[in-house]
């Protein structure tokens, strides 16, 4: 049967919907969805949390890799006298640790400093690496990084200053956020720092 | 009305699994979080055991790092060789994430 919509015909029995039926449909979509976006305001900004947290994570990742493999080689291959753990100061606030290694694919001795640099007109604090002809950033938001040496009998080694003790350096790390927190209307969420204490003990660590 | 009903309930499901999408990402996200802590806790127990002095002898040992990851370790001699196998086993109690191994051969240093 077909139906015939104008305003000379249109009742209830024919077809269309009543005002009161518009009005009605209208706030009950406008409730599920203010009820909707009440659930989902606080799910994005703790989604924008968690994103940033596992940038952190990632960064941190970052970090202890780098570090391991070149403190992991230090001593490696070095001829005698050559020191395969140093303390690294390239200003009054910064501190690090230097390695030296013979790389396994030849060539000449590898030294690499890291140490953490915090940029005053930034503020920006990175974990960087130095060679002797570069000095590059490896991560960033990397808070502090404290560098430990200990003997074979996790008895400290002041300073890193006998280096012919040395058989395990612990850094304690922290890598922070790049946002430190977000704003949902209720709390503030903030963005949990990593703090990790790594050990990476020297496999040459007399040489060889 | 019923066209009304069933078009708002339609419009609720994709909403709730919107929320429900960002709560399951959150979570694998914490787990990658605590897998990565519990594998660097673990990283760290091995590299101290390969810096100490060689010892031959069996070691079973445990700890909790953090207060909440229990961490355990062996120690195990592999005759007639010199050399011991290190294991150590990570993991978080009262949650759902596999535990972490890592195992390693140190050998007796060379005099």
């Amino acid at each position: 049967m077909m139906r015939v919509r104008g305003l000379g015909h249109r009742s209830r029995g024919v077809g269309g919907f009543t005002v009161v039926e518009l009005l009605l449909a209208m706030a009950m979509t406008l409730a599920i969805m203010a009820a909707g976006l009440a659930l989902a305001q606080p799910a994005q900004a703790a989604l924008r949390v968690q994103l940033e947290s596992i940038d952190v994570t990632q960064r941190l990742r970052a970090a202890v890799d780098s570090l391991t493999r070149d403190i992991r080689m230090a001593g490696s291959g070095l001829p005698p006298g050559v020191p395969a753990v140093t303390a690294y100061q390239p200003g009054s606030s910064e501190s690090g640790v230097t390695v030296r290694y013979m790389p396994a694919e030849g060539g000449g001795m590898t030294t690499r400093s890291y140490y953490v640099r915090v940029d005053d007109r930034t503020n920006l604090s990175e974990l960087r690496r130095a060679d002797g002809s570069t000095d590059l950033p490896v991560v960033d938001h990397v808070a502090s990084a404290l560098f430990t040496c200990f003997d074979e009998h996790a008895v400290g080694v002041p300073s890193c200053g006998e280096a012919e003790r040395i058989r395990r350096v612990r850094i304690v790390l922290r890598v922070e956020g790049v946002v430190r927190h977000t704003r949902r209307p209720d709390t503030v969420l903030r963005v949990p720092s990593a703090d990790v204490v790594v050990d990476i003990a020297l496999r040459a660590p007399g040489g060889g | 009305m019923i066209e009304t009903v069933v078009a708002a309930t339609v419009l609720a499901t994709a909403l709730v699994a919107l929320v429900q999408v960002s709560v399951v990402s959150t979570l694998a996200a914490a787990r990658a979080r605590d897998t990565t802590r519990a594998t660097l806790a673990a990283a760290q127990k091995l590299e101290e055991l390969r810096s100490g002095p060689y010892d031959a002898a069996p070691v079973d040992a445990s700890d909790v790092v953090d207060g909440r990851l229990l961490r355990r370790w062996t120690v195990t001699p592999r005759p007639p060789r010199a050399v011991v196998a290190i294991a150590v086993e990570v993991s978080t109690p009262g949650r759902a994430i596999a535990p972490v191994r890592l195992e390693t051969i140190r050998a007796q240093p060379i005099p």
